[in-house]
């Protein structure tokens, strides 16, 4: 229920303000607080989550951090280099694309009884599109191989 | 603040300038935030070492071309958001990292390790129950949204402020805050059974 009181602001309001820390709070929030106990109720949990974060631990980095930083920084000379050049990605995944568009034309114009043999083309060639996708999305993996080949390294 | 008046930013030109020190300067003081900050992110810190290794890379090969336009932190924070986001999305390279740590470090790493720790001088029964509020906060904050995690890891527990937020997020200071609040509120819901724990 929403409740209000002469120069107080609406509880709407004041459950927006209660994202800021409570140090932050405005001396009117904190008297509209004090009497409406639903804002209160909500205030109340909003505080237990965020002091319940806090149960997780800090975790301290391995002493070898900074060494594996530079490890992996070090031999930029003998980094392997992505296994299909961009170009040729962008190339192949074109040639798919305008090869799906005339082989799926072409049916269309044959139509009949040709239908179930072209749908299988078709078939085919959108599972090879798809696969090419899969590649073109995880193009960030195949550029960190080198990073994990540094790894290795001894 | 002015990036100019930032010390970190005055570290990164002398990385820029090819100062070796200043880098493992940098890397010394972000580390473990980092670390805490991306395990907190994924909800475990299997990759989160490895992650924040990854961050440094990338800053350290962009320092050549570094423009101090931001506090270092907002930068690394940024670069961090995305790697993380990158790999979220990614179980190949989720897969790639499980393979590339060696068995010694599986060993040193059980697996949940960091939401696991426990205080040696706790009773077992209480350190069982702060575990299992651990993993119960743990899940809470890896089933929120994507964005809102983000943005309530970097406001609880790095306590940035809600104009770095924004710029890390890359979103509006108003946004920034309605994310927090919107985390909040989900978080509140999730927790309320484990609110007692709180006080």
């Amino acid at each position: 229920m929403t409740m209000t009181q002469p120069d107080s602001p609406t509880c709407n309001t004041v459950r927006a303000m209660l994202a800021e820390d409570i140090k932050t709070r405005s001396e009117s929030i904190e008297r509209h607080l004090a009497w409406c106990a639903a804002c209160r109720v909500v205030a109340e949990r909003l505080n237990s989550a965020w002091t319940l974060l806090g149960a997780l631990e800090h975790r301290e980095p391995s002493p070898r951090f900074a060494a594996g930083v530079m490890a992996k920084l070090a031999p930029t000379g003998t980094r392997a280099r992505p296994l299909i050049a961009p170009w040729l990605r962008w190339t192949a995944a074109a040639a798919t694309f305008a090869a799906i568009v005339v082989v799926t034309s072409t049916i269309l114009d044959r139509g009949g009884t040709e239908d179930k043999a072209a749908s299988a083309v078709v078939a085919e060639l959108d599972l090879d599109l798809l696969e090419s996708q899969e590649l073109l999305t995880n193009l960030d993996v195949v550029e960190e191989l080198d990073v994990l080949l540094l790894l290795d390294e001894p | 603040m002015d990036p100019i008046l930032d010390p970190d930013v005055e570290l990164m030109l002398r990385v820029r300038a090819g100062d070796r020190s200043a880098f493992e300067m940098l890397i010394g003081k972000y580390q473990r935030p980092l670390i805490n900050l991306i395990g907190r992110y994924l909800g475990a810190y299997d990759d989160a070492e490895d992650l924040a290794q990854e961050v440094f890379v990338r800053v350290h090969r962009a320092a050549p071309r570094y423009q101090p336009t931001a506090k270092f932190s907002t930068w690394l924070y940024t670069i961090a958001r995305r790697l993380c986001a990158n790999h979220a999305r990614g179980g190949a390279l989720r897969r790639w990292f499980s393979l590339s740590r060696d068995a010694a470090d599986r060993e040193d790493d059980p697996p949940d390790a960091g939401l696991n720790v426990a205080d040696p001088a706790d009773d077992p029964s209480v350190a069982a129950e702060k575990r299992q509020l651990r993993r119960v906060v743990a899940q809470a904050l890896a089933e929120l949204p994507d964005t809102l995690r983000f943005a309530v890891i970097l406001r609880r527990y790095e306590e940035l402020s809600y104009e770095e937020i924004a710029a890390i997020l890359g979103c509006s200071v108003t946004a920034a805050k309605l994310r927090v609040h919107r985390a909040k509120a989900v978080l509140a819901k999730r927790l309320a059974p484990y609110a007692k724990d709180a006080g």
